[in-house]
């Protein structure tokens, strides 16, 4: 089937899957959301019986039943006297009947709240209320007696509304007594009051719906139910379950609309991360990281490291200090960012002290990390056979130089020995080690936090490799004692001693001869075969452990926000922010690696670096939130000044006479200059938000961004990005909650606007002379220069508009959320590499192109609390994603030599252009193609023949997580599904050479007429060659590479208060938990490395405690 | 409803009174105002040329950077082993001709130009045609910067204006050799050069002529510094010598005699400067022979030439897939020294390959003692044989030749007519100048032998036979579908 994959029969299958895709989804949706009414009405009845019960207590006991807040003034049960009941299993509503019968009571049902009040009064009673009118007073504070400042309070009677001021307080006029007050603000549940002349201090309750949760968005927070954006967020409580290295990698699986992958199963390398897919030919595809307001780079730092394809400098970040990552997404979300955010943003918000009694959290964990999964290998029999029948059809014969030159099968190598490489060399069980120890505490005018983490990871590769984290973090946080002064500081320090990057390659382990001899000679040193006549056998692939390749990082966050509230809802602040990320790396190259025969060929070196890369920023903002014309309006005006300093200085030490002198460069004899950067990037801004909600119905949002980035020329310095949204609460309409009432939420929203990007390097439009050559011997003593490029002072931003319209439902008080987002970024102005002849002097100049590409599709999210019955608590998350990529247009593209063999108008950008693979000639015994004339051959033409297309992106994906909770145990496991066609790792290197192939290879072509799945082998064969290369872009080696993978599961278990109060102890909880636990997936090599020559993944199982005091 | 909408008017004229009195106001005015000016102010977003970088504007203002733009050039041309190396001009003319074999054909630019299969691809060029523009491109903007320098030493200018010019010259001399008709790029503006055509050889050559003159009037006979003024011993750069040396070549090439034999002479009789050296002090660093030559600039490696000849006591391989052609090794003579001493053995296989061994330190980490040959004294005597027997004057061509034979250790040669003097010049240019720059295959062209040699040749290293349209390579295709108006040669 996936052999005769053409590009017409896909739009036509695509189509079907889709519907079909379509129709599965939403018949997956209609059964959650059946389970849940089921579970939300068994969880509504009531069993209550006893003798004298007041009123107060009655209350309580519907509260802990139904988990429905009653909502009463004291005032109203105050002469009210204890009933007797004998209630079981009574639905809600009947038995608040029952229990307010004759008390002149009358309640209500809302937001999983039930309202007890007064009885309505007549009209008359009505008047002489009103003449009663009176001026309303009152204070919002939290659990914890915090004041709650912008809150909104509103009597819908009266169309009356305010806001609370930075002590809480708030006042209202000319209220009428007994009227309905409500009080929203994001992050609480909103509350229901009757009104009165001093309501004191109203405590409103944390909300545990997800609607409510504060969301951190560009310069501010909003919540999911007034937000036009889409935005998502990981909280610090899934966060922490997840043992990763990298805090990015916990967003996996559980965030619609973005895809992160790792580069490798290595500590700290680097991963990619693409948000609605990529947007960008040849400019970066990275999001703007946002780190407490400070920028933060998303590029690997290292310069010295190739194998593992660098290290990524989030890895840079503790996990554990992070309170939520949100994901910005639409324009509405990121046009603020300008420039920089066409790709995205992710900004991440560290762990703050909160007001209460001081507390010490230790958190100690342990765990192990292995591999997930192994390519299958020719054994060391099928290994000989393929030599032996490679040499059989060269016609080579035992007394060539070729065979003598074949350890493997001449008998120099064991022919009995069978060696699992991937094992012997990776499959090593990597220790894994965090400890974490956080003070924190504070009273309602100061908060602090103080922590400390260590965390260690092993590798599985061979030798003692270590990635070690030391970090501390401090924050502090101030009030005067009117609220109207604050101060916000924190900073990070986290150093990091990485031997893991530079391990040996994962390649070596595939492609080593399962019969090669024995690692290490009896005395410890690396074997290398040493053979009679004293040329050597085998190149050790343990070369590695003596390169002692060491990357040190240090990062330093610190950042501060000092404001003021000169009047009510008038704050002006200022923002400040420096990072300084330093990266030194270390590697010395002894001769003691390498295989002895080729001494000649290499010297001792070592090499170090050095990388800074420092960030200030100081972003001062006025912000203004008052009522207006019965909404309340939210109004900000910014400017951004950030400055940004590379700097790099990389050395190489030769001519050492030992490679014991290795470790010190002063015992070189030379020492030149590898590698320098210095370079600088300026950007400056000015913005503007202004958001609008009338009626907790209608929002309007827009944002406006005036933008200058030294990174471009003096013609195009400047652009003006812009985003507006609206959004439409429905389920305020009172048709909707007549006509649909199990309907607790229904929002449409929609946005539209540009953002940009200036992922180009520095200085790209000067025309700049640079020294020639790293590492060269000056010419004459001197440097040289050389022009580095054609400059263009025409470059200008890339830029994405971006549409994104989207519906979140809640059922049920909110207990179902569902969310559907449809997108459309279309990016234009692309900046690419465009090509000119070489006659020019070079063949390309950075250019902007009338290039557009088109990333759309959907993103579908439910949130569930399915059971909430007593103890057991049951929640579950699902996200879905399908998204879609094309190259709308591209000038020109037959006659650009760049990109014309890596794009196709109407495919992604990356499209994978394959030849259509038919499988073994039962003839020849070569590989056969369908060209392009419609005939089979095993030689096909590179520029016309690859007519088969491979999406380079998922076609869908997406993730499910669920959580039970029951008494003191919690349960969490969370499956990721990815559908996608890769690289398979079947054909190998060239079967028939010295080096092993995929066990695919171990069926190959003898004879005339026999039917197999590899080709025939050869060591010289011109034929055979082409065929094997062709086979590696043909749609023979791209399978379906989806997969199905427990990313992630925890269990925890927490001590009963009782058995430690006593210690003074506020909770002790043990867990065990794991990441990438088991894979399911046809390929022969792990699904989620870009590359099957990558190390795989690791699977890591950690087990811990956590103490609080 | 009025009564609100009046009370919010009150409020807001209230908040306004307060906001003027808040003393905070001043604060807010100075911070909206400086952040419209920054951000409006190119200045602020504007960042000077990065500290390890030197902008075109002050390149060319000092001697020292000035002489570093050229010094680029060569210490680029002396980085050829690397594939992004410009031009590796005389293995792959050698393997085109009948100098070089080839081992192994995995290497596919190895194999089209040995097979004399080349295909208008650009694995077929070895980007050969877009290093050498590149370096023609560094030439012209040196050129014009220097030109248009207010602030360099007369000295220098007049020296560094010199060698670019000898540079392009050098550079065109190649193209038009190896590609016949080409574009003649002297600008540095990329939108004239993208839309160039071919020139005529002959205009081409003429350019070569011009350029060559004014860096012989330019350049001074010594050797000079880094800064492109006062002496040296090394001679790395090109001086007065290397223009006059080119120059007779060219005129060679155009047979014009007489003017190559006047300029070779200068040469040859500037004995202080340049004589004849042994055979094994040849290609020695800074050799009395050498004209111009180039340092090697890879750290711990001495010439590129070394390790892509020598081949290890176990023979040719995957890695060292180059040996010399048995149509070289045959023609010399017995006794020749530049056989026992420019040539190595190695036996693999029962079988002997030889190897082109003129340079000789092909391992890591020695100390540096050869460079690059580019241009010789020997050749110059050869250029001047040639040039004397076509001009008749048979005894002194034979004075010429014999120079050279008597240093590889060979009798005087016996040749009496004018036909016969010229074979045995062209046989002795073949095994005294092999390997270096391409010149057997240029002079098989210039010659008009090629179809005779090659038709016997190209069927002994693989499928295929020869065919004439082959003496010229093929422009690679991106190039003429880049440039509208360039087309590509004959036959392919």
């Amino acid at each position: 089937m996936y052999n005769i994959y053409t590009n017409k029969l896909s739009i036509t299958g695509s189509r079907c899957r889709k519907i079909w895709l379509i129709m599965r989804l939403v018949i997956l949706f209609l059964t959650i959301g059946f389970i849940n009414v089921s579970a939300a009405s068994s969880a509504q009845t009531l069993t209550i019986k006893g003798r004298k019960l007041a009123f107060k207590t009655i209350f309580a006991e519907i509260t802990k039943q139904t988990g429905y807040t009653v909502l009463y003034g004291s005032k109203v049960i105050q002469d009210k006297s204890p009933l007797t009941l004998d209630l079981k299993q009574v639905p809600l509503s009947e038995a608040l009947e029952v229990i307010l019968k004759n008390q002149d009571l009358d309640f209500s049902i809302e937001d999983r709240a039930v309202i007890i009040e007064a009885k309505k009064k007549s009209l008359f009673q009505n008047f002489v209320d009103r003449l009663k009118a009176f001026t309303l007073r009152g204070k919002l504070v939290d659990e914890n007696g915090t004041p709650i400042p912008g809150a909104t309070i509103r009597v819908f009677a009266q169309n009356l509304l305010t806001i609370s001021d930075a002590n809480g307080s708030f006042q209202l006029n000319n209220v009428e007594e007994n009227s309905q007050i409500l009080i929203t603000s994001i992050g609480f549940q909103p509350s229901k009051v009757s009104a009165k002349e001093d309501l004191g201090e109203i405590v409103l309750r944390r909300s545990d719906t997800k609607l409510d949760e504060v969301q951190v968005q560009a310069y501010g927070t909003v919540s999911k139910r007034l937000s036009t954006g889409n935005i998502a967020s990981l909280k610090a409580s899934e966060i922490d379950k997840q043992p990763v290295n990298n805090p990015i990698l916990a967003l996996q699986g559980r965030i619609p609309g973005v895809v992160i992958n790792q580069t490798s199963g290595n500590a700290g390398s680097n991963i990619t991360v693409n948000i609605q897919g990529r947007n960008s030919i040849a400019a970066g595809n990275d999001p703007f990281y946002v780190i407490d307001g400070v920028p933060y780079p998303s590029q690997n730092l290292t310069s010295l490291v190739g194998t593992s394809g660098g290290g990524s400098p989030l890895a840079f970040l503790n996990p554990e200090t992070i309170e939520s990552i949100e994901i910005l997404k639409d324009a509405d979300a990121t046009s603020i960012y300008g420039s920089r955010a066409a790709n995205g943003a992710i900004l991440i918000t560290t762990k703050k002290g909160k007001s209460g009694g001081t507390k010490i959290d230790l958190n100690l964990q342990q765990g192990i990390g292995e591999i997930t999964k192994k390519s299958k290998l020719l054994n060391t029999q099928q290994y000989m056979k393929s030599i032996l029948d490679a040499f059989a059809n060269d016609g080579t014969t035992t007394t060539s130089s070729a065979y003598t030159s074949a350890y493997g099968v001449n008998g120099v190598f064991d022919p009995n020995r069978n060696v699992d490489w991937q094992e012997t060399l990776a499959g090593r069980a990597a220790h894994y080690q965090d400890y974490q120890l956080a003070v924190s505490g504070g009273n309602d005018l100061t908060t602090f936090m103080v922590g400390a983490n260590y965390h260690k990871e092993g590798s599985v590769y061979v030798g003692d490799l270590t990635d070690d984290k030391k970090s501390f973090q401090v924050s502090l946080s101030n009030h005067s004692a009117n609220k109207k002064f604050y101060l916000d500081v924190s900073a990070n320090y986290l150093n990091d001693r990485n031997l893991i990057l530079g391990t040996g390659s994962y390649n070596v382990a595939l492609q080593l001869a399962p019969n090669a001899p024995e690692l290490y000679n009896s005395d410890g040193s690396l074997n290398f075969g040493t053979l009679p006549n004293g040329t050597h056998s085998f190149n050790n692939p343990l070369g590695y452990t003596l390169q002692g390749h060491v990357v040190t990082a240090n990062n330093l966050l610190a950042n501060g926000t000092i404001g003021y509230e000169f009047l009510p809802g008038l704050n002006l602040k200022s923002a400040f922010g420096f990072n300084r990320l330093e990266t030194d790396e270390f590697i010395k190259n002894p001769l003691a690696q390498y295989n002895p025969d080729y001494y000649y060929f290499y010297t001792r070196n070592n090499q170090t670096s050095n990388r800074t890369i420092q960030n200030l920023i100081i972003e001062p903002q006025l912000s203004y939130k008052r009522k207006l014309a019965g909404g309340v309006i939210d109004g900000l005006l910014g400017a951004t000044f950030q400055h940004t300093k590379n700097q790099l200085l990389g050395l190489q030490g030769t001519g050492f006479t030992s490679d014991s002198q290795l470790d010190n460069i002063q015992a070189a004899t030379t020492i030149s200059v590898l590698s320098t950067d210095d370079s600088r990037y300026k950007y400056n801004a000015l913005f503007a938000r202004l958001n609008y909600v009338y009626a907790e119905k209608y929002i309007f949002n827009a944002t406006v961004r005036r933008d200058g980035s030294s990174r471009f020329g003096p013609e195009n310095k400047f652009n003006t990005f812009y985003s507006i949204a609206g959004g439409y609460v429905f389920s305020e309409e009172k048709f909707m909650r007549d006509w649909l009432p199990s309907l607790s939420f229904g929002k449409l929203k929609a946005s539209y606007g540009t953002t940009g990007s200036d992922q180009i390097a520095n200085y790209a439009y000067l025309d700049l002379y640079r020294v020639y050559g790293s590492a060269t011997v000056p010419y004459q003593g001197a440097t040289s220069l050389y022009p580095t490029s054609l400059n263009n002072p025409y470059l200008q931003w890339e830029e994405t508009k971006k549409l994104n319209l989207g519906l979140d439902l809640g059922f049920i008080h909110d207990r179902i959320l569902l969310s559907a987002n449809y997108y459309r970024n279309t990016s234009s102005n692309e900046l690419v590499s465009s090509p000119l002849p070489g006659l020019t002097g070079f063949g390309s100049i950075q250019q902007n192109l009338p290039a557009t590409v088109r990333n759309t599709g959907w993103e579908f999210s439910v949130d569930a609390q399915p059971v909430l019955k007593g103890n057991f608590r049951w929640t579950t998350s699902i996200n879905f994603t399908v998204p879609k990529n094309e190259l709308v247009e591209f000038p020109n593209l037959d006659a650009n030599p760049i990109y014309r063999s890596t794009l196709v108008v109407g495919q992604p950008i990356g499209v994978i252009k394959l030849f259509d693979y038919q499988g073994v000639n039962p003839q020849t015994g070569l590989y056969q193609y369908l060209a392009a004339n419609g005939q089979l051959t095993s030689n096909p033409n590179f520029l016309t023949d690859r007519n088969s297309y491979v999406n380079p992106f998922p076609k869908y994906y997406g993730g499910i997580n669920n959580s039970f909770t029951y008494k003191q145990f919690q349960f969490d496991f969370l499956i990721q599904y990815v559908n996608q066609r890769v690289l398979d790792n079947l054909f190998g290197l060239a079967p028939g050479g010295n080096i092993n192939s995929p066990s695919f290879v171990a069926d190959h072509w003898t004879q005339v007429g026999q039917v197999a799945q590899a080709q025939r082998l050869s060591r010289t064969g011109d034929d055979e060659t082409t065929a094997h290369d062709d086979a590696e872009s043909s749609t023979g080696a791209y399978r379906n590479g989806s997969y199905a993978r427990l990313k992630n599961a925890s269990i925890s278990w927490s001590v009963p208060t009782r058995y430690i109060s006593h210690l003074g102890m506020r909770n002790i909880r043990v867990f065990v938990q794991g990441q990438n636990l088991i894979t399911i997936t046809k390929l022969n090599r792990d699904p989620e490395t870009s590359n099957y020559s990558q190390l795989p993944t690791l699977r890591v199982v950690t087990g811990g405690i956590h103490i609080g005091i | 409803m009025k009564r609100i909408l009046l009370k919010q008017n009150n409020a807001v004229t209230m908040i306004l009174q307060q906001f003027i009195r808040q003393a905070g106001t001043t604060a807010v005015a100075i911070m909206i105002i400086t952040g419209m000016i920054l951000t409006g102010c190119k200045k602020s977003v504007t960042v000077d040329a990065p500290g390890n970088s030197v902008s075109s504007e002050t390149v060319y203002n000092e001697d020292f950077t000035a002489a570093s733009v050229l010094s680029g050039i060569y210490a680029t041309m002396s980085n050829t082993f690397n594939a992004t190396g410009p031009t590796k001009i005389g293995l792959l003319a050698g393997l085109s001709a009948d100098e070089l074999s080839l081992f192994d054909i995995s290497n596919n630019l190895y194999r089209n130009t040995y097979y004399n299969q080349l295909t208008p691809l650009p694995v077929s060029d070895g980007n050969r045609w877009i290093n050498i523009y590149g370096l023609i491109y560094r030439c012209n903007v040196a050129i014009s910067g220097i030109n248009v320098s207010p602030s360099l030493t007369a000295a220098a200018k007049s020296q560094l204006l010199g060698e670019a010019k000898f540079c392009r010259a050098f550079f065109y001399f190649y193209l038009t050799n190896l590609y016949g008709d080409v574009p003649l790029a002297l600008s540095t503006d990329y939108k004239v050069n993208s839309t160039l055509s071919r020139s005529k050889s002959a205009d081409v050559y003429q350019q070569i002529l011009t350029d060559l003159q004014e860096a012989q009037a330019s350049m001074g006979d010594n050797y000079v510094g880094n800064t492109g003024s006062g002496t040296s011993t090394e001679r790395v750069r090109p001086s007065k010598g290397s223009a006059t040396a080119l120059l007779a070549r060219t005129y060679l090439y155009l047979k014009d005699y007489a003017n190559a034999e006047k300029q070779s002479t200068m040469l040859l009789d500037n004995k202080s400067l340049y004589d004849t050296v042994g055979t094994s002090q040849v290609f020695l660093k800074n050799s009395k022979e050498t004209i111009w030559a180039l340092q090697p600039v890879i750290v711990g490696r001495n010439t590129d030439d070394a390790l892509a000849y020598v081949l290890p006591a176990t023979g040719p391989s995957v890695t060292y897939p180059i040996y010399l052609n048995p149509f070289l090794t045959s023609a010399f003579e017995p006794g020749d020294k530049r056989k026992t001493s420019w040539v190595g053995t190695a036996t693999a296989g029962g079988k002997t390959y030889n190897y082109a061994y003129k340079y000789k330190v092909n391992q890591n980490g020695q100390a540096v003692t050869e460079y690059t040959m580019v241009l010789r004294l020997a050749e110059q005597y050869l250029i001047r044989a040639e040039a004397r027997a076509n001009q008749g004057n048979l005894a002194a061509a034979l004075s010429d030749l014999n120079v050279i034979r008597k240093r590889a250790g060979l009798a005087p040669a016996v040749a009496a007519s004018q036909p016969d003097i010229l074979t045995a010049i062209a046989k002795e240019r073949q095994v005294e100048l092999f390997t270096e720059w391409g010149h057997r295959w240029l002079d098989l062209k210039r010659t008009g032998k090629v179809n005779e040699v090659m038709t016997i040749v190209t069927p002994t290293k693989g499928p295929g036979t020869w065919k004439p349209e082959w003496q010229l390579y093929a422009v690679p295709n991106d190039e003429i579908l880049l440039d509208n108006n360039l087309t590509q040669n004959p036959g392919y």
